[in-house]
């Protein structure tokens, strides 16, 4: 279905470049934070 | 796209407004001109490179330790609180009138907020240039600056204020004039930063009229670190959020104009912006995780509603990308991650807030680990920390307000932006310099750099972190050149004397919705329930420590300047 004007609905639109993107930061994010928290135990469980 | 003309604007300014906003501009890119001079510095001095002592055959002599602080003091409070403050109110200016479609309410007003601001930068200038305010922008007691420093602050924040006022007389007019009609997003947007910031400084306005002032006029013996940190901290975080919303109300309401498509879902932006003015000021504790003062249950609860604006944050992420990928298909884009490519790079505008975006993302992901309480103490006070603002704001902000003066310059002085091609050039270049910058940053940082440290001087600093000092010297000097390339453009733009052909106009790019704004729910455009929700929010997360703090308060620590460490000194 498109609108008056010829462009997609929402509806229509499915983002799935958007979804890979989110779950590509996610993936990243958890590597950053455990790198982080793998350094904080190495020091010791008080720093 | 910048070069892109109409010959129907849908609402044109009047010649004042322009001017009045252009005033803000000048003021802006002055103050992030100058500021920014310091940066290159700084960054050189980490790499033992002292080009300090090569400025005093300016008025201004700088010698040493104090050049340093004098220097970091001047970086930070013109470009993280001049550049920023002046910008934002003026985009603010634009984009309630032009989105409302009405002039302001009481145009006076505004201006008379407008000159105040100006007349505080000046006042704070005196200080700040005489090396008798080197505190650095977060001025934690018991440093003391000289009192023009404090007074200059005041006037800029109240001048906001008071600009402030007059946007939001002018919506309560346009909805008396509107009744039946939801608030544009892109005002929405704009005026609730205004009413989060006023919400904000209210812990700063605590800190310098209850406790410093009367430090420094000698009224009382001494001050409380502790209060005063945590009334700091209070506007502190969501300093960052003011600075941020008008980047990301651009990100919605604007880049998917420009790179050809639509916002993906009016409704989503709105709630993200209602879920920052609930949650952007209850967090303040978690930049005092190691401060003894604070009870460890409250810096907990803290760092848990920081993760709660995590959540308005990834609606952010997800809008945003979903309206570029929208755009991106329709330009012809394909594959999971190749519509990416598709986007309009080629115009300076929108790469500008492109590259914003990307280094947000890693902005956005060393801001989880800042707020995880015990992540945190293998950053705090480190390297890490100046890394990852100068992701957030002069990257995502910075990078985002190039963009958006990209347009608007052209827009409010009707002539056309001064080569392009060299806008689009200025943000790789800036962006480079902030990728190599900010990674050496926090790298060393994750070493145990410390911050606030003139590194150069330090006796201590072990072979391992001189290469990554070398990269934050060349990062920091990459980014100034891409800076200055914006400075001049945005200057020639301004001052040439080409106009657009007769008749042509650039015009605000104000994106259209995927879904019907007109079908978001009406809560999504109720100031009522928002704005007692947030009020409650904050009592519950800071009341009882503000009374426990105010109630033990000891104002025994005597205030000492910058230059000497005997206190009274």
């Amino acid at each position: 279905m498109t609108s008056d004007n010829g462009d997609e609905t929402q509806g229509e639109f499915k983002p799935r470049g958007t979804v890979a993107f989110v779950a590509a930061f996610v993936a990243v994010l958890m590597l950053m934070w455990f790198s982080i928290y793998i350094i904080l135990l190495s020091r010791g469980a008080t720093i | 796209m910048v070069t892109e003309t109409t010959r129907t604007p849908v609402y044109e300014l009047t010649k004042s407004d322009k001017s009045f906003i252009g005033w803000h501009i000048f003021f802006a890119v002055t103050a992030l001109a100058v500021g920014s001079i310091f940066g290159p510095l700084q960054a050189l001095q980490h790499a033992g490179i002292d080009l300090y002592p090569d400025l005093n055959f300016l008025f201004i002599e700088f010698n040493g330790v104090n050049a340093y602080y004098q220097g970091l003091t001047l970086h930070g409070v013109l470009n993280a609180l001049i550049w920023t403050t002046f910008f934002i109110t003026g985009f603010t200016t634009l984009v309630v009138i032009r989105t409302l479609k009405r002039p302001l309410a009481i145009p006076l007003l505004n201006r008379v907020g407008f000159w105040m601001m100006v007349v505080g930068l000046v006042v704070a200038a005196v200080p700040l240039l005489g090396d008798n305010a080197s505190v650095l922008y977060t001025f934690y007691p018991p440093l003391e600056a000289d009192v023009l420093f404090y007074l200059g602050l005041v006037l800029v924040v109240v001048g906001s204020w008071i600009e402030g006022y007059g946007f939001y007389i002018t919506l309560y007019r346009w909805r008396k004039e509107n009744p039946a009609e939801k608030t544009p997003f892109l005002a929405l947007a704009v005026i609730l930063n205004m009413v989060m910031w006023q919400i904000a400084t209210i812990g700063i306005a605590a800190e310098i009229l209850g406790l410093i002032l009367p430090m420094t006029f000698g009224w009382v013996g001494g001050i409380d670190p502790q209060l005063s940190r945590t009334f700091f901290w209070f506007t502190g975080h969501p300093l960052v959020y003011f600075w941020l919303l008008p980047a990301y109300a651009s990100w919605y309401g604007m880049l998917p104009k420009q790179a050809g498509g639509k916002l993906f879902s009016d409704s989503l932006a709105r709630l993200a912006f209602w879920l920052f003015l609930l949650l952007s000021v209850p967090l303040g504790f978690h930049h005092q995780f190691v401060d003894p003062g604070v009870p460890a249950g409250w810096k907990f609860i803290h760092s848990l509603l920081t993760f709660g604006v995590g959540f308005p944050s990834l609606l952010t992420l997800f809008t945003v990308v979903a309206s570029l990928e929208y755009a991106a298909r329709r330009r012809g884009g394909k594959g999971l991650f190749g519509w990416i490519r598709a986007l309009p790079w080629g115009d300076g505008s929108v790469t500008a807030q492109l590259l914003a975006g990307i280094l947000f993302i890693f902005g956005g992901i060393g801001g989880v680990a800042n707020a995880s309480y015990n992540v945190n103490l293998v950053l705090h006070n480190t390297t890490w920390v100046p890394g990852h603002f100068h992701l957030t704001v002069a990257s995502a902000v910075t990078l985002s307000f190039f963009g958006i003066s990209y347009w608007l310059v052209p827009h409010i002085t009707g002539k056309p932006l001064w080569r392009p091609k060299l806008a689009v050039v200025s943000s790789w270049v800036y962006f480079a310099g902030m990728l190599i910058f900010s990674n050496a940053m926090h790298t060393i940082g994750l070493l145990g750099a410390p911050r606030r440290t003139p590194l150069g001087l330090a006796p201590y600093v072990p072979d391992e972190w001189n290469g990554h000092l070398f990269r934050v010297a060349v990062g920091g000097a990459i980014m100034w050149i891409g800076l200055m390339m914006f400075v001049v453009i945005i200057a020639v733009t301004a001052w040439q004397r080409k106009r657009l052909p007769e008749g042509e106009h650039i015009d605000v790019p104000v994106a259209e919705s995927l879904d019907d704004p007109n079908n978001a729910p009406a809560w999504l455009d109720r100031w009522k329930p928002w704005l007692i929700a947030t009020v409650v929010l904050i009592i519950l997360a800071y009341g009882p420590q503000l009374i426990d703090q105010i109630f033990g308060i000891e104002s025994t620590s005597p205030g000492f300047s910058p230059q000497s460490p005997v206190p009274g000194g």
